[in-house]
């Protein structure tokens, strides 16, 4: 059901639903699929249904017109755009409904309790910090996870490092000895294994 | 190249999904349904599903557009019926019309002579001035 604001002026409503319409048509498969793939990561692994339903509600907000479609802007850009920025919302707002209690977030070995009660002094109020920090302990779980799974592979966690870091590619074939190959064959392996580990997990 | 801690994690995230954003932007069309394909996704039917949910959610709106221009209508239509329903006597209309006529020469620029027009015509003249204010709603009903 979309809501509806009252004020929606009818003429707007039917261009935005005829733009959508022929973008939606004019989405070829491979599209659809890259759309997925990109997705997948954006809250760190989520199942293609779930970035269904992901699209769907950038659809819904455009249509309601709480999203605005620039006239110039391509609809995979914006529409993935908006999705990201759903994502974001939903993963706020997922960790405030689950009422995580402070008891849930103990201080973790590399912070140390000052920076956790520090956290809780933040100046934006101790909800806000508690859902920020539940939102970082899901992304750390995440990273670790890949970490994990790539253990070992030399070359692989020397990429993943350097993507966390912003370390360019350049840097490690010149300092690190890295070949180009080995370097986007790394990467593309790293890829891949993000596509599988994340593939069908749902990010509360 | 530094050890992370867990305060720049959301940025150490960011720019794991940035470049595989990038890598997977740079695949063309056939490698990006040839990975898909290999990790067993039937692409053909995932993107059936995805057109035919969000084509679904655009009916919708058209739908509630439909019936929200309906209901429009419909309460301009009662707002208008509500307006002219405390109409007074065909005589009183006539009089007072006559009288806002007779005050504002330039009102009866366009009106023909009274005695020709029907008594439909006088309710809609009536009806006009009301709207625009040329009569005040209640004038002529005691």
């Amino acid at each position: 059901m979309i809501r509806q604001p009252e004020h929606t002026d009818i003429a707007l409503l039917d261009d935005v639903a005829t733009r959508l319409e022929k973008a939606i048509c004019a989405l070829t498969e491979a599209d659809i699929v890259r759309l997925c793939k990109k997705a997948r990561f954006l809250v760190g692994g989520i199942s293609d249904n779930d970035v269904m339903a992901l699209f769907n509600e950038a659809v819904a907000r455009t249509l309601e017109r709480t999203r605005q479609w620039p006239p110039n802007l391509p609809f995979g850009a914006y529409i993935f755009g908006t999705m990201r920025s759903i994502a974001h919302g939903q993963r706020i707002s997922a960790h405030a409904i689950n009422e995580i209690s402070e008891c849930d977030l103990a201080p973790t070995d590399q912070e140390g309790s000052e920076g956790y009660f520090a956290s809780l002094h933040d100046p934006r109020g101790t909800d806000e910090a508690l859902i920020e920090k539940a939102e970082l302990a899901t992304l750390e779980a995440h990273l670790d996870e890949l970490k994990s799974h790539f253990a070992g592979d030399d070359n692989v966690e020397l990429v993943l490092a350097a993507l966390e870091d912003g370390t360019t590619r350049r840097v490690l074939v010149e300092e690190f000895g890295m070949s180009v190959t080995e370097y986007e064959s790394a990467r593309k392996k790293l890829r891949r294994g993000a596509d599988v580990i994340f593939r069908g997990r749902r990010t509360k | 190249m530094t050890h992370p801690t867990s305060k720049d994690t959301r940025a150490k995230v960011g720019r794991i999904a940035e470049a595989f954003e990038t890598d997977v932007d740079a695949l063309t069309d056939e490698q990006v349904l040839a990975e898909a394909r290999e990790d067993g996704l039937d692409t053909a039917k995932l993107a059936r599903d995805f057109r035919s949910n969000a084509m679904t959610l655009i009916a919708e709106a058209k739908r509630q557009k439909l019936a929200l221009a309906r209901q429009r209508l419909a309460e301009s239509q009662q707002n208008r019926s509500a307006r002219s329903a405390p109409r007074p006597s065909l005589e009183k209309i006539k009089k007072r019309i006559q009288e806002v006529l007779g005050a504002n020469p330039g009102l009866a620029v366009a009106f023909r002579d009274g005695r020709s027009i029907s008594d439909d015509d006088w309710l809609t003249l009536w009806d006009d001035f009301v709207e625009t204010g040329a009569i005040k709603d209640q004038d002529g009903l005691n």
